[in-house]
């Protein structure tokens, strides 16, 4: 039980965006994709939510493949939050987050749904958004109200199958409240059995809060892992290019990772 | 009990429940009273009472007040007919626009960008021109028939022709559609002007009046087909209103939320040109309201099309009879165009509108 890429390759126009790389979002577990800029993150992204058919390998949810899965029957259990959206409508907010429940056959306002959505709201941090008009939101509130929507999509497992939560730089255009509160939020989720991937560009993001990392570099998989022991400065200036220093946190005792100027002397060569 | 306390506790949901439907109650309103005024004037004037008396006659129970029979043929075969084929036309090209506008994310969509209209616009000059005035098949007299007949299949040609070579694009068939349907919109154009170019002045006449459009031709014979399949479409396309919702927030997402973005498009584009390919056959081509008459529904009511659909259809169907009923008094004997009407009088309306709706977000 798992969704999962084993050994998969996307080519566009003869050139390989992926390049056999597995990556496997189990229940329960919270999972990091990180990687520079066309590292293949996305593309990742859009094979797992089935956006994209692999050219080589296979994407499979629950042992089967995604691409036999009706698309109706994939939105009961996995959710993608994009990372952004363009629409130039002025839906209600309540009324855009109801549509998280389209999969499950709530078109209407039944009571059941009405206590999801407006639980799906809450937790996403836009229920006192519930009224406005989607349009005058800004960017960060735009993102807390599709959050919320596809928190109403999977808020209750359909039968025994688990539940998926796929996220494209969730935290972007949210405030660094709004950001630790999703973060906890994938915590919780994971807690409660979804299987939660996220794309992330905040390194610290995937060691706080991540149980499992991936690290991408030119379609490649260059390092899996728990975070703590993949996301060395070694590794990160292997991939980016970028000098990073560690410290550890006096609180909780993690080791975050952050660019330093001298930090390139301090590293071993 | 229970059944009581539940839904009346919830504060958004009550909220919701009774603008929407105030909505509907408002512009089922507006259409009863427009179908009354319809009834009531015209050429020549019935009061209510001769009208209820007519109807009452009608079931075999005794009218108020004494009715000519001439006076019961107005109405049962003439204004009767000519009603319901306004609302059906109406109905169509108001829901065929709002499906269209939210298909392309786009509110200056309308219905005839699939082609059907243009499609049934050059088969409708091609009859004309090329059969002329009469037209007799295994010793049957056809002629009624053949222009609508000829004008829906020409409007359900052309979109299928569009679908499919949409098809032929890889990627998402929509942004090709668009371009797909100007092309076709042009060589149909093309082909109509070459059938005007070689016409004579009465067929020219007979172009240029069906191409403005017209509800003149309703008889209970001529209507009862596309009546049928117009409320069909309709009633299929209101169930598409929570995938179109989604499908306005993009393909991708769309389908995240489990609609599958090609089914739907097929869906939506065959109904679209159905009820619209229906309407055109028998009214000609009525431009603008297809546009108008969604976006006057969604100033009112907001983009959601489990709203919007419906409200579309209704509004559309007041609409057109009330363009309608200025079509056929304006310039009595004779009838203007409908479609004339509903630009000359539909357009300036639109505009205030919008100013004045402009004006009032800025207040």
């Amino acid at each position: 039980m798992s969704l999962c890429l084993a050994s998969a390759s996307y080519d566009v126009s003869g050139k390989r965006l992926l390049d056999r790389v597995s990556i496997d979002v189990p229940p329960g577990r919270v999972t990091a994709v990180v990687g520079p800029n066309g590292a293949g993150k996305s593309t990742a992204l859009k094979l797992l939510s089935g956006d994209l058919v692999p050219c080589e390998g296979t994407c499979s949810i629950d042992g089967a493949d995604v691409g036999t899965v009706s698309p109706q029957d994939l939105a009961r259990r996995r959710a993608v939050l994009p990372q952004s959206s363009h629409l130039s409508f002025g839906f209600r907010v309540g009324d855009l987050v109801a549509l998280g429940r389209l999969p499950h056959g709530e078109t209407g306002a039944t009571l059941s749904s009405e206590a999801l959505i407006s639980e799906a709201m809450a937790r996403a941090g836009c229920f006192e958004l519930k009224d406005r008009d989607y349009l005058t939101l800004s960017g960060g509130e735009r993102q807390r109200t599709h959050l919320a929507r596809t928190l109403a999509q999977i808020a209750e497992p359909v039968g025994d199958l688990p539940r998926y939560f796929l996220l494209d730089e969730p935290t972007n255009a949210l405030d660094l409240v709004h950001q630790i509160s999703l973060l906890d939020l994938m915590r919780q989720l994971a807690a409660e059995g979804v299987g939660v991937l996220m794309i992330v560009h905040d390194l610290n993001h995937a060691l706080g809060y991540a149980d499992y990392v991936y690290v991408l570099k030119d379609g490649k998989l260059v390092g899996e892992g728990e975070p703590k022991s993949v996301m060395t400065p070694q590794l990160i200036k292997f991939a980016w290019g970028v000098d990073v220093a560690s410290i550890e946190s006096p609180v909780s005792g993690v080791s975050y990772l952050f660019p330093d100027r001298a930090a390139t002397s301090a590293l071993p060569a | 009990m229970a059944t009581h306390s539940l839904p009346l506790n919830n504060k958004t949901w009550r909220a919701r429940f009774s603008t929407t439907h105030r909505v509907f109650i408002l512009l089922s309103g507006l259409l009863v009273f427009s179908f009354v005024l319809g009834l009531t004037i015209g050429g020549y004037d019935l009061s209510f009472l001769k009208i209820l008396s007519v109807l009452l006659l009608s079931i075999g129970l005794p009218g108020f007040v004494e009715v000519a029979p001439h006076e019961q043929a107005i109405l049962l075969s003439i204004r009767i007919p000519r009603l319901l084929l306004a609302i059906a036309v109406g109905g169509a090209l108001g829901i065929a626009g709002a499906v269209m506008q939210s298909l392309f994310r786009n509110p200056l969509a309308e219905p005839g960008l699939v082609g059907v209209s243009s499609g049934a616009a050059l088969a409708a000059v091609i009859v004309i021109v090329g059969i002329g005035s009469e037209l007799i098949l295994f010793g049957l007299n056809m002629t009624p028939y053949a222009l609508p007949v000829a004008a829906f299949i020409g409007g359900l040609g052309a979109t299928t022709l569009l679908y499919v070579l949409a098809q032929r694009v890889p990627g998402d068939p929509l942004p090709s559609m668009l371009l797909i349907g100007i092309a076709i919109n042009a060589i149909a154009v093309a082909g109509i002007g070459l059938a005007q170019f070689v016409s004579t002045d009465t067929q020219l006449r007979l172009v240029t009046f069906w191409m403005l459009g017209g509800l003149g031709a309703a008889r209970w014979e001529t209507i009862a087909l596309p009546l049928l399949l117009i409320v069909g479409s309709c009633f299929y396309l209101v169930r598409l209103a929570q995938p179109l919702n989604a499908y306005l927030l993009g393909t991708d997402e769309a389908r995240h939320l489990g609609v599958d973005p090609k089914a739907l498009t097929r869906r939506a584009v065959f109904f679209v040109a159905l009820a619209v390919g229906a309407a055109v056959a028998v009214s000609g081509i009525i431009s603008f309201v297809g546009l108008i008459v969604p976006h006057l529904v969604r100033l009112v009511t907001g983009p959601d099309n489990r709203t919007v659909l419906a409200a579309s259809a209704l509004f559309g169907a007041s609409f057109l009879i009330f363009m309608d009923l200025i079509a056929r008094t304006i310039v009595i004997p004779a009838e203007m165009p409908i479609g004339l009407v509903c630009s000359a009088f539909g357009g300036p309306f639109f505009l205030w509108l919008l100013l004045y709706k402009i004006r009032g977000q800025r207040a």
